[in-house]
């Protein structure tokens, strides 16, 4: 198939206010007239060959108008034109709305050769607009070339794995021969006269070419009558756009199907059969370096630009929002645009607004740059004409869009908005971002504390001493704390006393063991001080058996220690004897503790 | 008013307790001179990995700090240069690890911050580190985040020590309004020891791994024939969950769960595996 041939022309400066009417007399109210703008015509085919007695789909387009009726073709006795239908939507853009309306139209080859479709014709607000023409090639019946023009079944390609013709597949690409950057379409078409459950499409690789980022493949369904049988067409359209350039290939596409089986059980209602397209052989030529414009950004396509404002008439300090709006067929991917407004007007950017859409075999873009504009002046100013280079594949060289100028008027005094102030400080001292250079990592560390081990763990020798030595001083100190304490209340010198008073009663034992009476009686004497709590150095023998007398010993108890004392006396003064003494003072001593215990 | 090692003496029942502090005290300083983390630091070899690094010759000025790292010396300045090291190199992944290691000592530094930014910037995974935390956990856990683990043991270990001194003050002088700073003192260092307790078992049982292979696969499963979950590129840093040999179960910010090879992974530790065996 050679190039999908379309036409354009423009109308100039065609007033809205038709379409806003359409929308409603509320929405006149509220939406400013535009300040400047531009409707265009777009004529395309799907196809510009095809075969005698077989249809293409001529679409017309119009942008921003609304048609009093359908636009009409120039009769010809070798193409059938018939409508088909027509479409349209709105958008909004500053406050207008625009419309945009494509009616599809039938196209059928009558006869063989080269023949000339349109101009197409239509009267807007009883103004008489003719479109250009384009050329489409009628082919004879079953000799088209494959790949390129519709055929019949038998002649769409291979269909594996059939007796008859039940399915075909036929590939074909909006230019075999494009430029780079250039965005083109590759159509699928699968016809099927059985019926099946489910198809699956495998990619081909694309070769040179690459998927259009940011739009899906389109897809469509419609019945056909071919060479006499009903066939399910089904067309997918992608949009790619070409990458490099150089000679390469798009394998054939792959469709899988499942064949619903007359009498299959129902575990395994179908079967699986596969089938490929015809592949198809492009090459991508360069963009030439010859005539290039300054500030080309590798647009390949077919572009306008245009401007719009909200109003024209402002104060100073107030914004007027600036639309521009860059559309056409072929691809938008990232455009700039160079907008040099006077210094007396304030811009602030929006990110661009992009929308990109499948029309027949064209890709339509449309970005949309909006801009805020603040007057800091009064006076009278011109928004400049916008320039945008791009390569025109059609005419094959390059061609600028260039938006018109718009004058507007800025009243009022100086700005006083503190906002705009600040703004226009910023212009008199003409600051600047800081501008970033590049980025590095901080240097080394260096100096001792490189080395040694700086990691503290629970077992460290100083993290054990700040743990235990002062729990430990602690400890030691409340221990010796409430000793003493203890030891001042009753209960503690009751203990004392007791412990004093064993310490005595083992050393008179020990006396008696030795048989050293001297030393019994000491013993004795200390045992008794201890039990009776005073001093019992000087107990004669009647003081003694006194005392215990009413300490809770017996009576005989009593006067045996009365008894004992003058023995001891009677040995120490008068020569008495001493033999068994210390024996019988241990053994009294005895009987008192446990007697007293 | 009667010194305090007066105090002491008299009730540990010493009549001059002077000789004994001194024996005391000069045991304590002798211990501390004896500890391997002095001797380390009075034996440090005398390598110059700075001039390595100066003269652009990273490779080697790697091997001389790693050799470093490698003779006892575990702090956070050298494993910074070690980074730095590492992310001249081009190594990204190294370098996270070595980065994050060093915030393990140097949780402050703002030298260890911005170039930590900047390793992370290079790394290829849109994928915050595992452990960062929400704004309010964040304000409420500043004072623990910005001390090291050993900085939470000493502080839990000086408080502790103060706090019984305090104690033992009070019980030698009978004063009374001393037991409102214990009582703060020993929070301190409950809450010192705790966070220094909790801070090591996180390392060992669930530390933090660093993608150190330029490209690995996450699988769902500890074998090569497991679903093939994500790819993750060097520098990525994971939550470890649970640990084996030869694999590691990681958990990503996202919440995904699966297992990396453990080979291609460094686990932010204060010292390496290597050592710890």
């Amino acid at each position: 198939m050679g190039n999908a041939n379309t036409a354009s022309l423009r109308l100039s400066r065609l007033p809205v206010r038709s379409t806003v009417l359409w929308l409603g007399l509320a929405l006149v109210t509220l939406t400013p007239a535009t300040a400047s703008g531009e409707g265009r015509v777009l004529l395309s085919a799907s196809r510009t060959t095809i075969q005698l007695g077989d249809a293409t789909q001529v679409e017309v387009e119009i942008e921003g108008q609304q048609l009093d009726k359908a636009p009409r073709f120039v009769e010809s006795e070798n193409l059938d034109v018939t409508l088909a239908g027509r479409a349209s939507s709105f958008s909004m853009t500053n406050g207008s709305v625009e419309q945009r309306t494509t009616y599809s139209f039938q196209v059928t080859g009558l006869k063989e050769g080269q023949h000339t479709l349109g101009p197409a014709e239509a009267i807007i607000d009883g103004k008489r607009v003719v479109s250009d023409s384009i050329r489409i090639e009628v082919v004879p019946a079953q000799t088209g070339r494959p790949g390129e023009s519709r055929l019949s079944p038998s002649s769409r390609g291979p269909a594996a794995g059939t007796k008859s013709q039940d399915w075909y597949a036929l590939a074909e690409l909006s230019d075999t021969k494009p430029y780079v950057g250039q965005s083109l379409t590759y159509r699928l078409e699968v016809g099927v006269a059985v019926a099946i459950r489910g198809m699956n499409w495998e990619r081909p690789t694309w070769g040179s070419l690459a998927p259009e980022p940011g739009i899906e493949p389109g897809q469509s369904e419609h019945p056909e009558v071919l060479d006499g049988r009903r066939y399910n067409v089904t067309q997918l359209v992608v949009p790619l756009f070409a990458l490099e350039e150089g000679a390469s290939t798009i394998d054939p596409s792959t469709m899988q199907i499942g064949v619903v089986r007359r009498g299959g059980s129902f575990l395994q209602p179908t079967t699986q059969r596969s089938f490929s397209s015809n592949a198809i052989d492009l090459q991508v030529r360069p963009l030439p370096q010859e005539g290039r414009p300054k500030g080309f950004g590798g647009a390949v396509g077919r572009f306008g630009l245009t401007a719009t404002t909200d109003r024209t008439e402002v104060q100073a300090g107030e914004t007027i929002s600036l639309t521009l709006k860059l559309s056409g067929r072929g691809s938008l991917r990232s455009p700039e645009i160079d907008l040099k407004l006077p210094e007396a007007l304030k811009v602030y950017s929006e990110d661009p607004e992009r929308r990109v859409r499948i029309v027949g075999s064209e890709l339509r873009s449309e970005v949309l740059f909006r801009e805020a504009v603040v007057p800091l002046e009064p006076g009278k100013y011109t928004i400049p004409s916008v320039r945008f280079p791009y390569f025109d594949p059609e005419a094959g060289r390059y061609r600028v869009a260039t938006s018109q100028p718009i004058a507007i008027e800025v009243g009022g005094t100086a700005v006083v908005d503190p906002a705009i102030v600040a703004r226009s400080a910023e212009l008199t001292h003409a600051k600047k971002t800081v501008e970033v250079l590049g980025s590095d990592i901080l240097p080394l560390h260096t100096g001792e504390r490189v080395l040694g081990d700086t990691r503290i763990r629970l077992l460290s020798p100083w993290i054990l001493v700040l743990l235990i030595v002062p729990l430990v001083g602690f400890s030691g100190v409340s221990i010796a704390h409430n000793r003493k304490r203890f030891e001042g209340t009753s209960r503690g010198q009751e203990q004392r006393r007791l412990k004093a008073a064993r310490a005595a009663m083992k050393a008179v034992r020990e006396a008696g063991r030795d048989n050293d009476p001297i030393e019994a009686e000491r013993a004795v004497r200390s045992y008794l001080g201890a039990r009776l709590d005073r001093s019992a150095d000087a107990f004669s023998p009647q003081d003694g058996a006194a005392a215990l007398s009413g300490s809770g010993l017996s009576e005989t108890t009593a006067a045996a220690l009365g008894r004992l004392l003058e023995r001891c006396e009677a040995a120490r003064y008068g020569g008495g004897s001493t033999d068994g003494l210390a024996e019988d003072l241990a053994a009294w001593t005895t009987t008192a503790d446990k007697e007293w215990s | 008013m009667r010194p305090l090692w007066a105090l002491l003496g008299q009730r540990l029942g010493w009549a001059d307790p002077r000789p004994r502090l001194r024996r005391i005290t000069s045991m304590l300083l002798l211990l501390g001179l004896l500890s391997p983390g002095a001797a380390r630091a009075q034996a440090a070899p005398g390598f110059d990995c700075e001039a390595l690094y100066e003269s652009g010759d990273y490779t080697a000025a790697i091997q001389c700090l790693q050799t470093l790292e490698s003779q006892g010396n575990h702090n956070g300045h050298l494993l910074y240069n070690l980074g730095n090291a590492w992310l001249r190199e081009g190594n990204t992944g190294q370098a996270v690890l070595a980065y994050r290691r060093a915030l393990l000592f140097l949780p402050r530094d703002g030298d260890l911050r911005a170039n930590l930014k900047t390793a992370r910037e290079r790394a290829r995974d849109d994928l915050e580190p595992a452990d960062v935390r929400g704004p309010l956990a964040r304000t409420l856990l500043a004072p623990y985040d910005s001390l090291s683990s050993s900085e939470l043991l000493l502080l839990g270990a000086a408080a502790w020590a103060l706090c019984f001194l305090l104690l033992t003050i009070r019980r030698l002088r009978q004063a009374e309004g001393l037991g409102a700073v214990a009582a703060g003192l020993a929070l301190i260092a409950v809450l010192g020891l705790a966070g220094h307790f909790v801070r090591s078992y996180q390392q060992e049982a669930r530390p933090i791994v660093v993608v150190l292979a330029e490209e690995v696969t996450l699988r769902s499963g500890r074998d090569l024939r497991s679903v093939e979950l994500a790819r993750l590129h060097a520098g990525a840093e994971l939550k470890a969950l649970e640990q084996g040999s030869d694999w590691i179960q990681v958990l990503l910010s996202s919440g995904q769960r699966g297992w990396l090879p453990a080979s291609e992974l460094g686990l932010v530790r204060p010292i390496t595996q290597a050592e710890q065996r």
